[in-house]
């Protein structure tokens, strides 16, 4: 009999507890690391209590092992790091509370508990990225970085400071591998590009008497293969919102052989009639998916160009890597029946999703507070924006090497800077809230004035010494001149790289 | 006994007259520095940002000299106020003065300052130049001090002075870059000099020396930092500076590495080493030297007083700083003082004011319009040179992503600079952006100068009514366009014209495009752009709109122009008859006729179409 009184007053209790919970204030942490998914191998997401209290106790606890509890007189919470990876490892797939309470004036206050998610699969250790300024015309410091997801460890891959300040850009990697990637360097002596394979670096130029420097990479799943996109870019300027914006006034598609070193393509990829852009293989490296839109002549009217009407279509084409033969061109997705301009398309590594941009037109999203992220099932054709999407411009993409993260470029913070932002995917497509790349200093994102450009996921470190890529990189007796395929006829000579941006004069 | 008490007491004269002398030394450098100088102005050209935050301090470790340049950016950012400068600036050579003066220690106790003040004259030179940077003189601090501490170690057993070496030098490198060359130079001449060492010693100090300091640059750039091809063995050299002239800094080198070799030309001294000397002798001598000594010093002071200030350079930054602080009628004041000058910035600066006093269409041509148009504007690949410049401009005009564009190149040209960000932030303020207005804004809080104004804007992004209500901003709502338009890069006129048809109402913009017109002597569109005064409300009519109407008139009589709603004074239809007449009386000969217009009516329109329509030419 007394045990039932206790286990009624017990239920009480613990409704009563609940139903505190529910009443209790919800706390804002910065960043916003509530109700997102993580996966285990993360490093400690640090953050701020934005509430204002003489004391904070945090407890992050889990199904298993010993939960963390914090108690700081400092808003900034850091995580203790060894806690956080045992808390982590042992709970793959369980839920993450973080319990937070203040003092304040010798009250306590309890805020809702924060429940986020450990994900069964963990993301690929290494995110590589360029940073650089917020560049109108002009860019100045930049650096080709890596940073080590497990912990805060960032180091350069490659800096402009070692080139002059010349750019450098268009940073890709075959199969998340770190041990195979490609670099492009623009102008001055160490102009070219360095491919790595199996951490040895050639110097190659791939412009030939058809094309100029590749930009736009995608490395066939065949490794011998890497598709660029061709284009002649230039900037310009509203006077309203967003003042920067990109047009291309001619693109093709070429493709570039490592092993033959020699650059081909076809008529089908590389018309005048149209810009072809954006290149991405298909996981089984028998499609070429692109951006494509008509020749850049079909948008002026005499002095009015009309940018709004540059709507590009998600295209793809039949390929046969061995015969170097080609299929029909097909649409997959429409502009017109969006009313979107689609861009920037990535397949996941299972080949399952496609992941592009769509925004309001034109060719370069980053620009574009309207650009979103759009997924496409390619085992249903079906697609749909992303409920991630966020009112600033969401862009460039990576998938993690397990299709189940990945990482895109968003302005969603402040409106201008570009921040890595990790989402998970679960195997029905259900994509999950986002959250930033995490810094020791939860505070790193409110004062850093760079943008973190072209994140690109990696299954480890790139462990390439940088003084040997800058060897590489200023051995111009070693470079590479990519031959041109028999078959392909000439164009007319061209003017080496496009200077859409220009090195800040000192 | 007697003569032994005459002996200290002439010691302490002579104790007395050093340190007066000294400090009457820098007290003239102070004042030269905070009055003449002006390190208000070094602020201007340099325009250094300091904030404690540890992503700031990171970007300097990353590279050698790194660290020297964080500890001048901190130094510099009190050059904001010319007092506070001067003292930093005092302070620093003052310290040079006591290491250099170290250097002598051992050579002789009693050292005239003949010896050790001449280098910091040569640095009073050099930092009179608005672009020196302060690390260039605590590189010297740093090696100086380092020396002084390796001297320390000279008698002890051997392999520990080659202990202290093997630490010092990375250190120094990694502190100083390539500025450690100065400290490896001093402890090679002294080594060299010195007499106490065996020779063994000595060369295999010596040699080690230049070796590590070969070695470690190398090692650096190819295995430890990212640095340019090259550089590992010139940055913060000194001789690599692209300064105008490098030659005080050269003879401060030359100076200080001269100084070792005293250990070993000693009696070319002797007559500043007065204990060796008779006695008796060498008083009167001491005293002469002394005399010689004082007059040198004086003369050298004056020749560094009275030649190191490019004028040019200093007139320019007084303007654009007025310009900054929005003294427009000092503005105007300084370019009256000057009439001719050859600066196309002071020309945008001049009439910029002469907009902002309400003076631009009534007395643009009181001034030489040398740059003619281009004398207003500058949006192509030529405002590089003047990025943020360029963004207040349009900043002042409404054209917000104007001011942005330019605002980001002069970040990417300059780096973070409190002035660069201070704009951005009323940029983004303005377009209604306020997380990248607070983002600034929190960098400026953590400066010690700028943190008042970062709480006021900060302030006032918590009441987003009275944000318009700023003085800074008050402009914006009826000045910004309306509607997007591409702008055109290196095309102002185009700006103008889609400025005006976009906004309320743009007067600026309005008298710039007018001006631009008339500067380029193109009237073909002046009478119809008139209709847009109505919405101005001007008093009465500008005086050069008037001289441009009765110009107009009179080369088409038979035109009918609507200009009713144009009364203008009735002296100017006197001048313009004036004007007519002394070009009559040449037989309409403009050459002859120049100097009697120019006298009388050299401010008019009249006078500048004349001589400037390329038709008319």
């Amino acid at each position: 009999m007394i045990l039932k009184v206790y286990l009624i007053i017990l239920i009480l209790l613990l409704c009563c507890m609940r139903t505190t919970f529910a009443d209790n204030p919800v706390v804002k942490i910065n960043p916003d690391y509530t109700d997102v998914v993580i996966p285990a191998n993360i490093a400690p997401l640090n953050f701020v209590i934005q509430e204002p209290g003489d004391k904070y106790i945090v407890t992050i606890s889990a199904t298993r092992g010993k939960s963390i509890e914090i108690k700081s007189k400092n808003p900034q919470i850091d995580i203790p790091f060894k806690q956080w990876k045992n808390l982590l490892k042992e709970n793959k797939g369980q839920n993450l509370i973080i319990s937070i309470s203040i003092l304040r004036a010798d009250q306590k206050i309890d805020f809702k508990p924060i429940n986020n998610k450990i994900a069964q699969e963990e993301i690929d250790s290494y995110l590589a990225y360029r940073l650089i300024n917020p560049a109108y015309l002009l860019w100045n410091e930049m650096g080709i970085y890596q940073r080590n997801l497990e912990n805060f460890d960032e180091e350069p891959i490659l800096h402009n400071r070692a080139i002059d300040d010349k750019c450098m850009n268009c940073h890709h990697f075959h199969n998340n591998d770190p041990k195979t990637m490609m670099i492009h360097l623009r102008a001055g002596a160490t102009s070219g590009t360095l491919i790595v394979q199996d951490n040895e670096a050639t110097k190659v130029n791939t412009a030939t008497d058809f094309n100029k420097a590749g930009a736009y990479p995608a490395w066939h799943p065949n490794g011998n293969i890497i598709a660029y996109s061709v284009n002649k870019l230039e900037m310009f300027f509203h006077a309203q919102n967003e003042p920067r914006d990109v047009l291309d006034r001619g693109s093709d598609l070429i493709l570039y052989n490592i092993a033959t070193n020699t650059v081909t393509t076809s008529p089908l990829i590389a018309t005048p009639e149209y810009m072809e852009s954006f290149p991405n293989w298909s996981a089984d490296g028998k499609y070429l998916y692109f951006s494509r839109t008509q020749e850049f002549g079909q948008f002026l009217d005499g002095d009015d160009f009309r940018y709004q009407d540059i709507l590009y279509d998600l295209m793809r084409i039949e390929y046969d890597a061995e015969r170097n033969s080609w299929g029909d061109v097909v649409t997959v997705i429409a502009s017109k029946d969006v009313g979107k301009s689609i861009t920037f398309p990535r397949i996941s590594p299972d080949g399952r999703y496609l992941l592009c941009c769509m925004a309001d037109d034109g060719h370069f999203p980053i620009y574009k507070p309207s650009s979103d992220l759009y997924l496409l099932d390619l085992e249903t054709g079906d697609y749909r924006a992303l409920e991630i999407n966020s009112e600033y411009g969401d862009t460039f993409h990576s998938w993690s090497s397990n299709s189940r993260w990945f990482v895109f470029s968003s302005k969603r913070i402040d409106g201008l800077y570009v921040r890595p932002f990790f989402a998970y995917i679960d195997l029905d497509g259900k994509v999950y809230k986002p959250f930033v790349l995490p810094q020791k200093d939860p505070e790193f994102y409110i004062t850093f004035l760079k943008s973190y450009n072209v994140p690109e996921m990696i299954k480890g470190k790139v462990t390439i010494n940088s003084h040997y890529l800058l060897n590489v990189a200023y051995n111009n007796e070693k470079k590479l001149n990519a031959n041109l395929d028999r078959n392909i006829k000439p164009t007319e000579k061209q003017d080496g790289d496009d200077a859409m941006y220009q090195l800040a004069p000192n | 006994m007697r003569r032994e008490i005459k002996m200290a007491n002439d010691k302490g004269n002579r104790n007395y007259f050093n340190h007066i002398s000294t400090l009457v030394f820098f007290i003239l450098i102070f004042l030269y520095i905070t009055l003449s100088v002006n390190p208000a102005l070094i602020y201007q050209s340099q325009n250094s940002l300091f904030y404690f935050d540890s992503t700031f301090f990171k970007q300097f470790t990353l590279y050698p000299g790194g660290l020297s340049e964080y500890i001048s950016s901190f130094f510099e950012q009190f050059y904001i106020h010319s007092w506070m400068g001067g003292l930093i600036l005092t302070l620093f050579l003052f310290l040079i003065a006591q290491l250099i003066k170290r250097l002598f220690i051992g050579l002789n106790e009693k050292i005239s300052m003949i010896l050790f003040l001449p280098p910091v004259l040569s640095l009073v030179y050099l930092h009179s130049n608005y672009d020196y940077h302060l690390t260039y003189t605590i590189v010297i601090c740093i090696n100086l001090a380092a020396f002084s501490f390796f001297k320390l170690f000279n008698r002890y057993y051997f392999p520990l002075k080659l202990f202290v070496l093997l630490i010092l030098l990375p250190l120094l490198y990694y502190l100083t870059a390539t500025a450690f060359f100065l400290f490896v130079l001093l402890v090679v001449l002294s080594q060299f000099f010195q007499k106490e060492q065996n020779w063994i010693e000595k060369i295999v100090t010596i040699l080690f020396s230049i070796l590590l300091s070969i070695a470690i640059p190398i090692l650096a750039q190819r295995s430890l930092f990212l640095m340019p091809k090259g550089s590992a063995f010139i940055y913060l050299l000194p001789f690599s500076l692209e300064l105008v002239n490098n030659t005080a800094l050269i003879l401060f080198y030359v100076y200080i590495i001269l100084v070792p070799l005293y250990f070993y030309i000693k009696p070319f001294f002797k007559i500043l080493n007065r204990e060796n000397s008779d006695k008796i002798h060498s008083e009167k001598k001491e005293k002469r030297t002394r005399l010689y000594a004082a007059i040198a010093l004086l003369i050298m002071t004056a020749i560094v007083f009275l030649n190191s200030i490019n004028s040019d350079v200093k007139f320019f930054l007084t303007v654009d700083r007025l310009s900054m602080m929005a003294q427009w009628d000092q503005v105007i004041d300084q370019m009256k003082k000057r009439q001719k000058f050859n600066n196309r910035i002071l020309a945008i600066h001049l009439n910029r004011a002469l907009y902002h006093t309400n003076q631009l269409c009534d007395s643009i041509f009181s001034f030489p319009q040398l740059f003619k148009e281009e004398g207003l504007i500058k949006t192509g690949n030529d405002a590089f040179d003047v990025p943020i410049i360029n963004s207040d401009l349009f900043f002042d005009m409404g054209f917000i992503n104007g001011a942005e564009q330019w605002a980001y190149e002069a970040l990417s040209i300059n780096k973070e600079t409190p002035r660069i960000l201070k704009r951005l932030t009323l940029v983004h303020i303005a377009k209604g952006e306020f997380k990248v207005a607070q983002k600034y804004l929190e960098l400026l809080s953590k400066t010690i100068f700028y943190k008042k104004w970062a709480n006021r804007y900060s302030a006032l992004l918590n009441d987003e009514h009275t944000i318009f209500l700023d003085k800074e901003l008050a402009h914006i709502p009826l000045t910004q366009p309306q509607t997007n338009f591409l702008s055109r890069p290196g095309f102002p006129k185009a700006d103008l014209i889609e400025l005006i048809e976009k906004s309320q109402v743009n007067k600026m913009a309005f008298e710039y495009l007018i001006c631009y017109d008339l500067l380029s002597c193109n009237l073909t569109h002046f009478m119809n752009r008139l209709e847009y005064m109505k919405k101005l409300h001007y008093p009465e009519v500008p005086r050069h709109f008037a001289e441009v109407i009765m110009l107009i008139m009179t080369s088409n009589p038979d035109e009918k122009y609507n200009i009713q709603a144009v009364k203008f004074q009735k002296y100017i239809v006197g001048r313009f008859r004036e004007f007519m007449k002394i070009l009559g009386n040449y037989n309409n000969d403009k050459n002859a006729a120049r100097h009697e217009l120019s006298e009388k009516h050299g401010d008019t329109f009249w006078f500048y179409f004349l001589y400037n329509n390329p038709r008319e030419q």
